[in-house]
């Protein structure tokens, strides 16, 4: 079982520290919620995993190899996929060429590719629309073909950036359901996410980001009772049962 | 290598350059409003120079004296252009507008082509011709006219920009478009407005050039692209970046001149251009991020 | 009815190139020549296409691996003798080299857009000033191929029909080679990274590797092109071979008939060809009247008809599909 670890890694713009010091460790299975208030650094770090920007200290390990230095499809390709906040697809491809992109990092054959893609799409429910163009989808569909891309890549550690941001109560459940799915599918999961509720519900463990640093970690119960999340993050009125 | 070459070369380049700064700094005026690679700059410098040639030919007057009209003829075209044509899509992706501009000059460069035939035209100027000597270096009349007054347009465009209110509008707007529609700058007549004061200033370098410089249809193509070196080496967006990197690339193109053969000389202007996008493509000065 | 389409589409393909292999016999030589024109500009717009259109970087400077080829032939012929059809290879394989330098510098440094643009303009101009300064190359006057008569093997004939064939073969092969990539996983991973380099990235795809690839075969099928025309017109020069003129022509077929689309060029080359020979009829005077035509088209294109013409009628079939 190999694990994420994060070790002291740190990253500036100019004179702003965007993350400072930040040391944790994901292992494989577990769904860990990311929150913290905007600009406390969230995103930095998912693109310092995932290879968008280089850390000026610290490491990621992937196991035992370090992740730092490799570009973004490298670290891919070692297995963690991430998706972005605001959903862009190919819209000059179908909702089915989309996701047949990343699945021929693992499938050589046309046919194979195809075959797999659609299995994707019928797991997150755009089957129907395989032959669509990408541009005609809606604002959640875009989502779920998002998801369907990453999963493609055959990820180990999934990065989700948001991925409820924008939708329905309604349509966020179904999403729930699927993040869910998705964990089952034995795939680990790093949640960015600003609905506590959500959260909450999702995570099995937490980890508080504010302003570049963690001021705290643990599973849900406990970090919504610490001190220095209510009076950074969530406010003295917040009460959550 | 003779030092009096040498120092000559750099006046010459230096004379050069502000000229160079003019068109440049009026380039970087059009890309900091609109984001627009404006490659019709050189097609309006061309215009200009004809309007000029045109006028003095059959008024029989000094070039300098039709700098106002050749600069009024152009405005008018920088504006109808940016109001008629570019406005229409200014919402879609930067190449589009870039390949407009593209065909702007492509018609313009060829219809003059057509209408005045390739052949080289020079006007024959006898006031304020001539050379001033300090000692064995030779400072060309005309080149320092043109020189001095480039310089005040520059020097007028930055006043204009900085003190006039519509000036403010137009650095509003390139700083922070949404910001500046947000309270209430009519954007299509800022840009159009922009689009025309550096058609008219592009037109005036034409103007003040052409008592020393061959007048053909094609002249514009040479100036563009240098014109991109030098808004791309001194930073896009940078007003002082255009400036300095004018003269950095007038003295560099003289001394290539100088020290290479002939046409070569624009080979140290390519080589920097292309340094400057590989390494520092942000520039000298520039505040854009790439 | 499914079979009725495979075989309607077959019956099609099949009279087209019927038409096309009997046409030339019963034209006069002027319209040869037109055809030969369009499909070489046809030949070229594809050939860019390939990196412009389908992997999104936009080139100001493919007149760069055009001259490389026609000189490489060329100098290859007249100096020492070799068959141009050996120095067409070889000028492919410079083009190739051409833009693993170019590709590799610009690419490692994340050149993108107008910037990509604005630096391979800067590379073909220096090749022209390069080649405008070089004894090797002739310097200003050029280089003139010796006539050879009817000498197929050299790559040369006298009746405008053997370069028809010529043309239209290439440019039969760079339409097959462009419909592979358009349905196939180059495609996918080509529109990925037009459309967004980052989530090409965050997917697998290795971005740099594929722009490089697509800058190869892009130049080396342009340098064959440079080498089809030296031997058609039997003389090349700086301007002509690596101008800023020659890449504008190069892209303007592409851009009207439709960037990124596998007929899209052939459409632009059919349009834009019979109107410049119309045109330059019509005006008479300078070789470059007809640019100002292709001027105001580009403009119009840009404005009414951004997709191209290609793009355009697609449009037109789904509104009337609904």
């Amino acid at each position: 079982m190999r694990s994420l670890k994060i070790e002291n890694l740190s990253k500036s713009f100019g004179g702003l520290t965007a993350v400072n010091h930040v040391t944790f460790q994901v292992e494989q299975g577990e769904i860990m919620g990311l929150i913290g208030p905007n600009g406390s650094g969230k995103t930095t770090l998912f693109n310092l995993i995932s290879g968008f920007l280089a850390p000026d200290k610290g490491n990621i390990y992937l196991g035992e190899k370090s992740l730092v230095g490799l570009r973004p499809h490298q670290i891919c390709k070692r297995g963690i996929g991430r998706t972005f906040q605001i959903a862009k697809p190919f819209s000059h491809l179908s909702v089915m060429r989309n996701v047949r992109t990343a699945v021929f990092n693992w499938e050589r054959t046309i046919s194979g590719a195809n075959r797999e893609s659609e299995g994707l799409l019928e797991f997150v429910g755009l089957w129907s629309k395989r032959n669509e163009s990408a541009s005609s989808l809606t604002f959640m569909e875009r989502k779920r073909l998002e998801l369907a891309r990453s999963l493609g890549t055959h990820p180990k550690f999934l990065l989700l950036d948001e991925v409820m941001a924008g939708l329905t109560p309604v349509e966020q459940q179904k999403m729930i359901e699927l993040v869910k799915k998705i964990r089952e599918g034995g795939i680990t999961l790093i949640v960015i996410e600003h609905t506590m509720q959500i959260i909450m519900t999702l995570s099995d463990r937490i980890v508080v980001l504010c302003f570049g640093e963690i001021i705290a970690e643990g599973p849900p119960q406990a970090v919504a009772q610490d001190p220095n999340v209510i009076k950074s993050y969530l406010g003295e009125k917040y009460r959550f049962a | 290598m003779d030092t009096n070459i040498l120092v000559q070369a750099i006046i010459s380049g230096l004379l050069m350059g502000g000229i160079y700064a003019l068109v440049a700094v009026s380039l970087n005026l059009i890309f900091g409003v609109m984001k627009i690679i404006n490659f019709a700059h050189g097609a309006f410098m061309m215009l200009g120079m004809y309007v000029t040639y045109w006028v003095s030919v059959f008024l029989d007057i000094h070039p300098y004296l039709s700098l106002l009209l050749s600069m009024s003829v152009l405005f008018v075209v920088g504006f109808l252009i940016q109001y008629g044509l570019i406005n229409r899509i200014i919402e879609a992706p930067e190449y589009n507008q870039l390949l407009l501009t593209l065909g702007v000059a492509l018609f313009l460069e060829n219809l003059a082509l057509f209408l005045w035939t390739p052949n080289y035209r020079m006007i024959k100027v006898t006031t304020f011709a001539g050379a001033v000597h300090v000692g064995k270096v030779m400072f060309s009349t005309p080149r320092m006219i043109a020189f001095g007054a480039a310089l005040t347009m520059t020097l007028l465009l930055y006043l204009f920009l900085t003190k006039t209110d519509s000036g403010k509008a137009i650095r509003a707007i390139s700083q922070d478009r949404e910001g500046a529609h947000v309270i209430g700058i009519n954007l299509k007549m800022i840009y159009s407005l922009a689009f025309g004061i550096g058609s008219a200033c592009v037109a005036a370098a034409g103007t003040m050039i052409t008592p020393f410089f061959y007048i053909t249809p094609t002249v514009g193509l040479v100036f563009v692209i240098t014109a991109f070196v030098i808004v791309v080496l001194g930073g896009l967006g940078s007003f002082w970046g255009a400036f300095f990197g004018a003269l950095i690339v007038g003295v560099a193109e003289s001394l290539g001149e100088v020290l290479l053969s002939g046409s070569l000389k624009q080979v140290p202007i390519y080589s920097i251009f292309i340094l400057t996008l590989l390494f520092r493509p942000k520039g000298l000065f520039g505040k854009r991020h790439v | 009815m499914f079979k009725k389409s495979i075989a309607n589409s077959l019956f099609l393909w099949f009279g087209l190139i019927l038409i096309a292999i009997l046409l030339p016999f019963f034209l006069p030589p002027y319209f040869i020549h037109v055809l030969v024109m369009i499909l070489f500009y046809a030949y070229l717009g594809t050939s860019w296409n390939i990196l412009g259109g389908y992997a999104g970087q936009f080139s100001f400077g493919h007149a760069a691996f055009f001259g490389i080829g026609a000189y490489a032939s060329t100098l290859a012929f007249v100096n020492w003798g070799i068959s141009p059809w050996l120095g067409m290879i070889f000028g492919g394989l410079l083009g190739m080299l051409l833009g693993l330098l170019i590709g590799s510098l610009c690419f490692h440094y994340g050149l993108r857009g107008p910037y990509f643009a604005l630096a391979t303009l800067a590379f073909s101009e220096l090749l022209r000033l390069i080649s405008l300064n070089l004894d090797l190359t002739g310097k200003a006057m050029g280089i003139l191929i010796p006539l050879k008569g009817n000498a197929p093997f050299s790559f040369q004939h006298e009746s405008k029909i053997f370069y028809y064939f010529v043309i239209l073969l290439m440019f039969i092969g760079v339409l097959w080679i462009t419909r592979c990539i358009d349905k196939g996983k180059f495609g996918d991973y080509f529109t990925a990274i037009r459309e967004d380099e980052d989530s090409a990235e965050a997917i697998g795809v290795d971005t740099f590797a594929y722009k490089l690839l697509a800058i190869l075969i892009s130049g080396f099928l342009t340098a064959l092109g440079g080498t089809f025309y030296a031997q058609y017109f039997l003389y090349i020069d700086p301007a002509i071979t690596f101008g800023v003129g020659n890449s504008i022509e190069i892209f303007l077929r592409p851009i009207v008939g439709g960037m990124g689309t596998v007929y899209g060029p052939l459409i632009g080359a059919s349009v834009l060809g019979p109107l410049g020979e119309v045109t330059r009829g019509l005006l008479g005077g300078y070789q470059g009247v007809h640019l100002m035509i292709y001027g105001a088209i580009l403009v119009s294109v840009i404005i009414f008809l951004p997709n191209g013409i290609y793009g355009w009628l697609r449009s037109l079939k789904k509104k009337h599909r609904d």
